[in-house]
């Protein structure tokens, strides 16, 4: 073979051995037996943002003021020739000066030769920043999804608890169930998309179904923050219900009016004061027993620091409601 | 009989209640008052809560600690130090409730909570 024959045999060897090293978009470097940088890859000047001519033959450890100076790393490496050993995995976590907070998992192994007697190492470099940080985002969801769904699991089941089952019958204890259940998912949907509700949007919302037309509200506009949007929410809903069915909406007259305006309470809070009232309804009675849904609203106004006033008059049902907005 | 310095074990104490889901703050002032209990609240956020600590100091205190968009913590902190005992009622897991202070070292009876649990806990906070 002609010399020349040879020359270009082992320079396209040695062009494609290059070519292979730098086309691995992962930074690699080989260290000899001082632990000295023989080679670097285009990835490792790449990612550590370092200049070729800075490393090469420099000892690894003072690369980049030191960046990799750690002593259990030190150790690893340095223990990996005298004992033909590879370091696997080993995760590197640092300020790095130029390209800053990294997560590496560092891979040391001596570099394979044909005669097996090489003092070299190959070192392989993960940046796992980036998998780190949408791991822990991962968990951050599973674990606020597994929170919701236990706590929205215990409303279901106190909605269910609280929902009067003497004098019923099966249906209409399920009817009531299904209602309020409704009321609270939707309202959990508004409460989720996290922007003030409008009180009188909220209001027709829980009326709309029974009798739009026949409802009746005026008042200034009032937005309500987002933990009143379910108690108000089921408030009217349980005034529209009982209208619905021993009220105004009952017969074919019957009318609602709400009014509502803001008032001053007391350490400077501001309410909101709403009045509902029935008219041309059937003869109103006053319940014989506490009915359960005028306990609701009560108990519901109560819960946001608010209060209300039922009066049963015979020509219907008033309400006055004050909450702090 | 209501005197919060009697330490007899009849369960004749006023425990505050904080949650912000109403129907299960009416579920916990339901067991509550069935088991003897008059019950503070329930107050549904922070402001509320402190608001009634103020008008009264209870013998014990149900806490949830996720009260819409605000921890419970200020609430936990005006207990320990009026040295009212409290329990926590929370679907937040026990990493979470560590990082506050306020909270160590508070017993956790999760969500959805065992109502006679519940009960049981508050008798003993009170004993």
């Amino acid at each position: 073979m002609m010399l020349e024959d040879l020359y270009r045999l082992l320079r396209s060897g040695h062009v494609q051995a290059q070519g292979v090293v730098d086309t691995i978009t992962q930074p690699i470097i080989v260290l000899d037996q001082n632990l000295c940088v023989v080679t670097a890859n285009n990835a490792f000047i790449k990612t550590f943002k370092a200049d070729r001519d800075d490393i090469q033959g420099r000892v690894f450890f003072e690369l980049g003021n030191g960046q990799w100076d750690i002593e259990s790393l030190r150790q690893l490496i340095g223990g990996i020739i005298p004992r033909a050993a590879a370091v696997i995995g080993y995760e590197v976590k640092h300020d790095f000066p130029v390209i800053g907070q990294r997560t590496f998992l560092v891979d040391a192994r001596r570099l394979v030769h044909p005669d097996d007697n090489s003092a070299n190492i190959l070192v392989l470099f993960e940046d796992v920043t980036e998998r780190q940080r949408h791991d822990a985002e991962m968990d951050f969801i599973v674990s606020e999804t597994r929170h919701r769904m236990k706590n929205l699991f215990a409303v279901v089941r106190s909605i269910a608890m609280q929902t009067e089952t003497k004098g019923r019958t099966a249906a209409d204890y399920r009817d009531t169930f299904l209602g309020r259940l409704d009321v609270t998912l939707r309202a959990q949907e508004i409460s989720v998309s996290n922007t003030p509700a409008d009180f009188e949007a909220l209001l027709r919302q829980s009326v709309n179904p029974l009798g739009a037309e026949r409802f009746h509200c005026t008042g200034p506009s009032v937005q309500l923050s987002n933990s009143r949007i379910m108690p108000v929410s089921m408030i009217f809903h349980e005034l529209a219900t009982n209208a619905a069915k021993y009220g105004a909406l009952s017969g074919q007259d019957g009318e609602v009016h709400v009014t509502w305006s803001l008032e001053d309470g007391p350490r400077g809070r501001v309410f909101l004061r709403c009045e509902w009232r029935e008219e041309n309804g059937p003869a109103v009675t006053m319940p014989e027993h506490k009915g359960y849904g005028t306990e609701l609203i009560q108990a519901t106004c109560a819960h946001v620091g608010g209060m209300v006033e039922l009066k049963f008059h015979p020509e219907g049902l008033n309400a006055v409601i004050k909450f702090p907005v | 009989m209501s005197d919060a310095t009697d330490n007899e074990l009849g369960p004749t104490g006023c425990v505050l209640v904080v949650e912000d889901e109403f129907f299960i703050a009416l579920d916990v002032k339901t067991a509550l008052t069935e088991a003897g209990f008059r019950v503070l609240g329930p107050a549904g956020s922070v402001d509320h809560a402190l608001d009634l600590l103020h008008e009264e100091r209870p013998d014990a205190a149900v806490l949830d600690f996720n009260l819409g968009h605000e921890k419970v913590t200020p609430v936990a902190l005006h207990l320990k130090s009026l040295g009212v005992p409290f329990v926590l009622t929370s679907a937040s897991g026990a990493d979470e409730l560590a990082r506050h202070e306020a909270l160590s070292s508070i017993e956790n009876l999760g969500k959805p909570t065992d109502l006679k649990r519940l009960v049981e806990t508050v008798r003993a906070l009170q004993a």
